[in-house]
């Protein structure tokens, strides 16, 4: 919960009487107990109704679809960036133990994974927008600023992606399953991707469902330093103006967004691997 | 009759950073077409380790064929190329492992992991493939083998999990099969089965099968000949009838004395001969069974007694230099 008191926040820096106060406290519900407007808000929600901005005077539902595109589009991308990077980097780190390309594989995703996010973000912005002027600097240009960002949001998760999928594929790759493969003389393809992959997948499926419930705080800085608008920054606005009704919306996002994926990943879970059966079905066999 | 697998002389090291561990020190064996070899030892004397030195399966990461030669069909394994190795594998020679279910890659069905090989071999089409793995489940005793094809390893019970491993392991008609422990995870009625199983196919197939065990017991019922190792050597080869009549080496005699004469011989694991195997990474000149042998002399502990014929079977071979004065002894 935030401290302070809305209206004060409102107010600020102006002459108001105390009757004012308690007049906006009144059309704000303010002075209600706080579980009163809990569930008015949660039947409010249930009617889609978010309320409106305490500062713009805006309608949040329309505050947050303004901006919800930008931030998910930030998100899909960020994840491409994790999966495509972070799985063939472990792969390769786990088929090439011990060997240089493993070493430098491990170091590089090391300092990346120490690396604070917006500093790693304000770095990337200096050298790939400012020096080189590969990307636009700030930016709502298309595809070429969504580029930056991404790599920025999404090379974290895609380090700690890369060292699961080493650790696991390194696992999995002593298995004996992997040496009957083998037996059969299949191509080191096929060993690695559908006896090795399909099986270390399953504990890196279950990373990527945490990884995203990260995403929102995540788009956070790196919609800051970019100066990007979306969710993130929206978040970050309101936290500073005290705009509760914008603020809890966006919360009921990232919780929503959060279990869905998690359900999503479960499901995937399910068709990977096919020990895993749901009551239903057990029942039935 | 030239031989279908002729292995000379195989070495083979895991270097870790501090120690060496010499899993296989010089073993040479042969199988003929359509032979039976079963090679027993205790755990650790490197019968895994050759198998899949001979067959390039190694792990990737420590362990490597260090010199021998390894001649299938008049071709040396050892020098072929990994993509050679590949043509070789799963086509001309099939492998089955001891545990069936973590043999078995558990998120792929029983009918995709049986048509891989075809696949791969035979440039079969994935319908041709299916049928031909039915045709497999069939002939492995797998009841209503159209339905079962779809199924995952862990809705297989543990005996048709290891027939549906034989059925893999022959999809492309190998000319041998290596059976390493592959009865050693099943109960004994199962054991029996698989054991008769494998007996018919080998005899309709006529393919040579080298079955490696720790029962003695199973031994006799389906080898040709006996191959004993410990410590990665070899210490005696003989013919089964020979064998049991007549261990030369003192390790074959313990093996054979702690199986206890039960009619229904099934299932008898080897009852440890007391004391340890060497350390592989520690091998000093010498018998290494000379710590646990009762027939010691002074001459076990300084020269390595090396593999010569013996009897009157050409191929019998043992590793002893009291082989005689045993052998000898026994017969009266
Ligand atoms: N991956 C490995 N790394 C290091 N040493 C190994 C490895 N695999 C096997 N060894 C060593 O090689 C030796 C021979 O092992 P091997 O698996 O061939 O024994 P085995 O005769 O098959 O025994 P078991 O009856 O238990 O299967 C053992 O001492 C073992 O410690
Ligand atoms: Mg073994």
């Amino acid at each position: 919960m935030l401290p302070g008191d809305p209206v004060m926040h409102m107010f600020a820096g102006q002459y108001v009487t105390a009757e004012n106060m308690a007049l906006a406290r009144e059309t704000l519900g303010l002075d209600k107990p706080i579980y009163i407007r809990y569930f008015e808000w949660l039947l409010r929600i249930m009617q889609g109704d978010f309320g409106t901005s305490i500062v713009s005077k805006r309608p949040v539902a329309d505050m947050i679809l303004s901006v919800l595109p930008r931030t998910l589009e930030l998100a899909v991308a960020a994840t491409l960036v994790t999966v495509v990077f972070g799985i063939p980097a472990g792969v390769l780190a786990a088929i090439k133990k011990n060997t240089w390309v493993d070493s430098a594989l491990m170091v590089v995703v090391s300092l990346c994974v120490a690396m604070p996010l917006f500093w790693f973000g304000l770095i990337a912005l200096l050298f790939f927008s400012v020096e080189l002027r590969w990307f636009p600097v700030a930016a709502n240009a298309g595809w070429s600023s969504l580029v930056l960002p991404a790599f920025v949001l999404g090379l974290q998760s895609a380090c700690m992606i890369a060292r699961l999928t080493r650790s696991s594929m390194l696992q999995v790759l002593g298995d004996e399953y992997v040496t009957t493969a083998r037996s059969k003389g299949l191509s080191p393809w096929r060993v690695v991707t559908v006896h090795g992959l399909r099986n270390a997948f399953i504990p890196i499926l279950t990373l990527l469902g945490v990884q995203a419930s990260w995403l929102l705080g995540g788009a956070v800085i790196t919609e800051t330093v970019f100066a990007r608008p979306g969710l993130g920054t929206m978040a970050v606005d309101a936290i500073r103006q005290m705009d509760f009704p914008v603020l809890q919306a966006v919360v009921l996002i990232a919780a929503l967004t959060y279990t869905t994926v998690n359900l999503v990943i479960d499901l995937m879970n399910a068709a990977l691997d096919p020990r895993i059966v749901y009551d239903t079905e057990a029942s039935k066999a | 009759m030239s031989a279908l697998l002729d292995v000379r002389d195989l070495h083979t090291r895991f270097r870790t950073p501090s120690s060496v561990i010499n899993a296989v020190n010089g073993v040479s064996f042969s199988v003929q077409p359509g032979e039976t070899l079963a090679i027993v030892g205790e755990s650790g004397s490197g019968k895994s380790v050759s198998m899949l030195s001979i067959q390039g399966l190694l792990p990737p990461h420590g362990g490597a064929v260090e010199g021998g030669k390894a001649l299938f069909q008049g071709i040396d394994l050892l020098q072929l190329d990994k993509k050679e190795m590949r043509k070789i594998n799963g086509a001309k020679i099939g492998m089955i492992f001891q545990d069936p279910m973590s043999s078995l890659n558990p998120v792929l069905t029983i009918g995709y992991q049986i048509s891989e090989a075809l696949r791969e071999h035979e440039m079969l089409s994935r319908g041709e493939a299916r049928r031909r793995a039915i045709d497999l489940l069939r002939l492995v005793g797998i009841p209503m083998a159209e339905n079962r094809l779809n199924d995952y390893p862990h809705q297989f019970s543990g005996g048709m999990r290891q027939r549906a491993m034989i059925a893999m392991a022959l999809s492309c008609n190998p000319a041998l099969l290596i059976a390493d422990e592959p009865t050693t995870a099943l109960d004994v009625t199962i054991q029996a089965q698989i054991l008769r199983l494998v007996r018919r196919l080998r005899a309709e197939r006529g393919m040579a099968l080298i079955w490696i065990t720790h029962d003695l017991g199973v031994v006799s019922r389906i080898a040709d000949r006996v191959m004993v190792m410990y410590a990665g050597s070899v210490v005696e080869e003989a013919g089964v009838l020979d064998f049991y009549a007549t261990p030369r080496h003192p390790y074959s005699r313990g093996l054979l004395s702690s199986l206890p004469r039960l009619d229904d011989n099934v299932g008898e694991q080897l009852r440890p001969i007391s004391g340890q195997p060497p350390d592989l990474s520690k091998l000093k000149a010498g018998c290494p069974f000379a710590p646990r042998c009762p027939y010691t002399i002074e001459r076990c502990v300084r020269e390595t007694p090396s593999l010569v014929p013996t009897g009157s079977d050409p191929r019998a071979r043992v590793a002893c230099w009291r082989a005689n004065e045993i052998g000898a002894y026994h017969e009266q």
